[in-house]
């Protein structure tokens, strides 16, 4: 789900990075105030938000970009949500309990929740779209998106009573929950969404969730979402009022930054969604007029990678010498200085420190000298004269402009390496096609993409291991494509078997300590093996006008607030026009 | 019936470069790299993906896909945008779209054209002197920023620090024709200066050389006053080639419109023709394309019949 | 928009009889720029400016006369000084061959298609009409897809973009000027001193050569110099959409990187619009200047 989506959204405007010295600082940022308004005050109103992808439809493997994830989240509900301590919290699954052994994991779902057609959202429900996102009903109208990997581990899930839901995995998963709340994108979607209808179905253009509001009508870039009046969260600080408050959001497409800027500034539009890894000089200038705007910006933990490809026939990356030599010669520093205008973060490992995976051992460091030295080495090894590679870029300037950065810092190392200028579509097309065998995905040389993200492990984990599926998998769809899709998101195509079990090991750990030990082993071995490395680390944020209240204070239905504002922006339940 | 056998004469050649051009572009579609129906969708099964080549009749070879597309239009089927789970019906985005786009267009055209008229006249008529020197010294600077430069300056001067208009969005007329207006400016203004300097020029040249023309030289000895001599003798025939070029400019304008809809956010066909591209979608490239060069055609094909009925100096020239 | 500046000449100017052609001040103020600019395409390497693709980490978004940059930099710390002089070498080359081929081709074909007349004018016509039809944006990008395929083991280089994208261009010209070249040779393919000349037995393309092309020249010669301002506009707006040539290698493509940041370094906009604006400007003067010069007509009549 995610890689599609962030190439989609302009692959390489994201080759960035973060330190998480920030994170404090930024989740804290200006919640506070505005909580204690009236009821009068709440009375709803239609605003306009601008952000800047496009929407590519309703279904899961549809791959919704990050900022039009924020429109998707206001229509589609999960069953998990994350705190702002980065706790796992229900929102339409109530409690859970996993057996000992972290195999067989128990959800209790919330009860008298609807979906916007009447369906009662129950067991049943979670059934048939658990058998749409593991790819069991493939073929009737739903693709076999990417996000299957994700769910590779299930052996099988079934109801057992008319709200309970187990689930049998084949490897023991402690943190099971975070394959649930897939980074805030396995929502839960009516049965007639998912009816099947020919070759195309209805997946992705008809809308049918749980949550706040619904669609109303939408376009590529467009997407008008009305209030859902009978949405079933109460606001516990004002429980006679119905939520949302709002009547009407407009998701607009505002592809230029500094149109979107201006629009916020003068309050055309209600609320601008930025990125850090190319929107930089907006962000700073919209940051100082503090009387107009006010700024919700997520933590650093949006981990942008360049992918190694080591597993091409001849690839010059599957020696080791010439990978470290890639790496080595990255300017971290002066790439988010220039690049980013010095607002993401300039990485000491391929995540940022909140997450389980952070370690800093063996990440590469910048020294021509260095890579140089690998260069030799990797040329002595081979027998080869000289280092070439590719690496694509879109169509946009800024994706351009970054990888001729990088490029020209390779350069100076006497590794030579190709712009591939192509649309976004053909190099997504090209890096995930499960229709072809192994060896011939992901044909690039170096991929940059954001894939990694967050703070734990089970959303990350598909992108690097080799085979997400477990030999035997009961899965149908694996059955077929075990070796295609197993391995599909492993953009580096390497075949080391180390990586996935030292991740799975962590993931069958018994103590948080000694999962964190065994993941931090396994993000090391990436790192010092050279599979691929970060440039820098990122971030999301939105403006919203001096109209806006009561963004980031509705509590959730177990008492907890969510996290204030993620990649896909923020939870617009309990916000309100003053 | 004279017309009537005009009329006849244009549409075989009328109809004979739309079916070239659209198989054309049917070549082109075919050519570009990659397996068209995989580029699509992407996450679909190969099975989705056989039946979309199928529906679409990529799997036929170029005759059989351009044939299958084109008597899909005949027949008012103008195609899809693929998802990966549905499609988008492409007649409904282009009868949302085209109307929008169209507007935008002629708003600028008569904008363009309120402003050439006198100063192209005007210039025509003080050929060599200051005033006109002026004139297209100012017209080449203005024709010389690429529209979506003129789009930023303009949304930077009068949206941001002047604040007079929204910097984005769009209004439909029924809804509020004020407001619609006023949302136009910007854009109009984008799309309209280049165009305008191109009239200014076209309709200075051929005015004076229309100045230098024996009846008019008759006229203005006859002692008929400059102003009328002017308009009646000299606008008249010279507003001919004028009003061609501009209907000629409308196929490209649409085309051209593509940049200003994605700055300002106007729910154009532009803008669907650039989504389209970025994501692809052959079929939807095709048929947004073909839309622009069957615009092209007609409005070549009507205006030179136009001029051919009414101004004998055209057919003349024309040979 | 400027490209339809180029299809807006749709016509055939009408060659005005006017005096000798004047040198005046905006003639030599032309010419010393189109010099300077032809100057810095083929010279500008010597010049002691940094290199234009590489970026100084210290100086982002420096106003014009920084010392170490005498137009300042741009957002992203490149030197706006050996950006322009790189992309006067661009801009130029790629307009001025665009223009030069599609030029000479379009007009050969459009003269001889006004001169034989019959099948053969009428099929040109036919194939100037369809060319016409399709947006150049969608010819460019399709041809560049094609003809500039990359593959990821080897990757399209630069030089190849650059060359499609001359191509694309000049497939884009050829009717264009074509059919000026056709509109205007057509009166004077029906004129005494030719029909004269045929009847004296000349060979066909004797007469196009002594009777028609110095006739229609003029007028070619006139839009082909506008041509050259407008196709540098034309690839500006293509680099806009990523067709035409990436990184801010051409001033169009400045443009289209820097928009952005037009109200925080609006130089980064300004200096290559200008140079634009002064490179059109002055072809246009000197077009004219040509024109009139070339224009000896009274004296065949």
């Amino acid at each position: 789900m995610t890689q599609r989506q962030t190439t989609r959204s302009r692959v390489m405007r994201r080759v960035g990075a973060a330190i998480a010295a920030t994170i404090a600082v930024s989740t804290v940022a200006s919640t506070g105030g505005q909580a204690a308004s009236t009821s009068a005050a709440k009375a709803g109103g239609e605003i306009k938000i601008g952000i800047f992808d496009t929407f590519p439809g309703f279904c899961n493997n549809n791959n919704p970009a990050n900022s039009s994830l924020m429109a998707t989240r206001a229509i589609f509900e999960g069953l998990v949500e994350k705190t702002r301590g980065n706790d796992f919290v229900g929102l339409l699954a109530q409690s859970w309990a996993p057996s000992a052994d972290f195999k067989t994991w128990d959800i209790t779902l919330r009860q008298g929740v609807t979906y916007h057609n009447g369906q009662v959202f129950n067991a049943d429900s979670v059934v048939s779209n658990m058998n749409v996102n593991s790819g069991r009903r493939a073929g009737q109208g739903i693709g076999i998106g990417t996000n299957i990997t994700f769910g590779a581990n299930i052996a099988n899930f079934a109801k057992v009573s008319d709200y309970v839901v187990r689930f049998s995995l084949h490897r023991a998963q402690n943190d099971f929950l975070g394959t649930l709340y897939a980074s805030g994108r396995l929502f839960m979607r009516a049965d007639a969404q998912l009816a099947t209808g020919g070759a195309t179905g209805t997946c992705s253009t008809t809308a049918i969730g749980t949550g706040p509001f619904k669609v109303q009508s939408w376009n590529s870039n467009e997407l008008v979402a009305v209030k859902n009046e009978n949405y079933w969260r109460k606001d516990p600080k004002n429980p006679s009022a119905k939520l949302p408050y709002l009547d009407k959001i407009t998701f607009t497409n505002v592809k230029e930054g500094s149109q979107r800027a201006a629009a916020v500034r003068r309050g055309t539009l209600d609320a601008g969604m930025f990125t850090s890894f190319s929107e930089g000089t907006f962000i700073k200038d919209l940051r100082q007029r503090k009387s107009v705007v006010t700024e919700f910006k997520s933590p650093n933990e949006y981990y942008p990678s360049l992918w190694l490809n080591q597993g091409k026939a001849g690839s010059p990356l599957a020696n080791k010498n010439a990978r470290l030599a890639v790496i080595n010669c990255i300017d971290r520093v002066n790439y988010v200085k220039v690049r980013a205008k010095g607002e993401t973060a300039v990485p000491k490992s391929l995540v940022g420190p909140s997450s389980v995976m952070y370690t800093t051992r063996g990440f590469g460091k910048f020294s021509v000298k260095t890579a140089k030295a690998n260069l030799d080495a990797y040329k002595a090894e081979t027998g080869a004269t000289s280092l070439t590679l590719s690496m694509p870029a879109d169509s946009s300037s800024a994706s351009q402009a970054n990888a001729k950065f990088l490029i020209n810092q390779w350069a100076k190392c006497g590794i030579t390496v190709n712009m591939v200028v192509e649309e976004t579509a053909v190099i997504i097309a090209k890096a995930f096609n499960p229709t072809v065998p192994f060896a011939q995905q992901q044909a690039y040389d170096i991929l940059p993409l954001l894939l990694f993200e967050g703070t734990d492990v089970a959303f990350n984990l598909p992108f690097v291991a080799t085979n997400m599926f477990p030999t035997g998998s009961t899965n149908p769809v694996a059955g077929s494509f075990r070796g295609v899709l197993g391995g599909l998101l492993n953009l580096n195509k390497h075949l080391d078997p180390k990586v996935d079990e030292l991740f799975f090991a962590g993931q069958a750990a018994a103590t948080k300590a000694s999962a964190k030990a065994k993941y931090q082993e396994g993000t090391a071995y990436l790192q010092t093996n050279g599979f691929m490395t970060s440039v820098q680390h990122g971030y999301y944020t939105l403006f919203t006008t001096k109209k806006l209240g009561g963004i980031g204070t509705l509590k959730l239905p177990e008492g907890k607030t969510q996290r204030l504002i993620t990649n896909y922006g923020i939870d617009w339940t309990g916000v309100y026009k003053k | 019936m004279n017309i009537l056998r005009q009329l006849l004469r244009r549409l075989i050649p009328m109809f004979s470069i739309v079916v070239i051009a659209t198989f054309l572009l049917s070549l082109l579609m075919r050519l570009l790299p990659g397996d068209p129906a995989a580029i699509m969708i992407p996450n679909g099964t190969i099975d989705q993906q056989i039946e979309i080549a199928k529906e679409t009749g990529l799997d036929r070879g170029l005759f059989g896909y351009y044939w299958k597309w084109f008597s899909d239009v005949f027949t008012g089927d103008f195609g899809k945008y693929y998802l990966n789970g549905g499609y988008r019906d492409l007649g409904g985005v282009i009868a949302d779209t085209l109307p929008v786009t169209l507007m935008l267009i002629i708003y600028a055209q008569i904008v363009a054209l309120t402003f050439a008229i006198p100063l192209g006249l005007a210039s025509a008529y003080k050929e060599g002197k200051r005033f006109d020197r002026i004139t297209s010294t100012v017209m080449f600077t203005t024709v010389s920023f690429p529209s979506f430069a003129l789009a930023l300056i303009f949304s930077l001067i009068f949206a941001v620090n002047l604040g007079w208009v929204d910097p984005i969005g769009y209004v439909s007329p029924s809804e509020n024709l004020g407001e619609h207006l006023k949302l136009m400016i910007l854009p109009v203004m984008s799309l309209a200066f280049g165009l305008a300097s191109g009239y200014t020029r076209l309709l200075r040249t051929d005015v004076i050389a229309t100045l230098k023309d024996d009846y008019v030289t008759m006229a203005a000895s006859k002692g008929i006053s400059n102003r009328r001599v002017l308009w009646r003798h000299v606008f008249r025939p010279s507003s001919t080639t004028l009003l061609t070029s501009a209907a000629l400019n409308m196929g490209g304008l649409i085309g051209g419109t593509i940049v200003i809809e994605t700055i300002f956010v106007i729910p154009g066909i532009g803008y669907e023709i650039f989504y389209s591209i970025g994501a692809r979608q052959v079929v939807a490239m095709q048929t947004l394309i073909a839309l622009i060069s069957i615009g092209y055609v007609f409005f070549n094909t009507m205006v030179d019949l136009l001029t051919q009925i009414t101004d004998p100096r055209t057919r003349e020239r024309r040979a | 928009m400027p490209e339809n500046s180029l299809s807006s000449t749709e016509t055939a100017e009408p060659v005005i009889k006017t005096k000798k052609p004047r040198k005046t001040i905006g003639f030599y103020l032309a010419s010393a720029w189109i010099s300077l600019v032809m100057f810095l395409a083929l010279f500008g390497w010597v010049l002691p400016t940094p290199q234009w693709d590489e970026a100084s980490y210290e100086n982002l978004g420096v106003a014009p006369f920084h010392p170490s940059h005498i137009l300042g930099t741009t957002n992203d710390g490149y030197d706006m000084m050996a950006s322009i002089v790189n992309g006067a070498r661009i801009s130029v080359i790629v307009s001025l061959v665009a223009v030069l081929i599609g030029g000479g081709i379009g007009s050969f074909i459009g003269i001889t298609a006004a001169y034989f007349r019959g099948k053969y004018d009428f099929a040109v016509t036919m194939i100037f009409n369809i060319m016409l039809s399709i947006p150049n944006l969608v010819l460019s990008l399709a041809l560049l897809s094609v003809l500039a395929y990359s593959d990821e083991n080897n990757p399209a280089s630069m030089t190849r973009r650059v060359v499609v994208l001359i191509i694309s261009l000049i497939i884009v010209i050829i009717p264009i000027l074509g059919r000026i070249a056709r509109g205007s040779a057509l009166q004077w393919g029906s004129r005494e001193f030719v029909l004269a000349s045929k009847s004296m037995g000349s060979k066909n393309f004797f007469i196009i050569r002594k009777h028609i092309l110095p006739n229609v020249a003029p007028a070619i010669l006139a839009i082909g110099f506008l041509a050259v301002g407008s196709v540098i506009i034309v690839e500006g707006s293509l680099a806009l959409l990523g067709i035409g040539i990436p990184g801010g290698a051409s001033w169009g493509s400045m443009l289209a990187n820097g928009r952005g940041n037009i109200e925080y370094s609006p130089h980064e906009v300004y200096l290559p619009a200008l140079c634009i604006a002064f490179t059109v400007i002055s072809f246009n003067w000197f077009g004219d200047y040509v024109r009139v010069k070339l224009d000896k007509r009274e004296s065949k009549i």
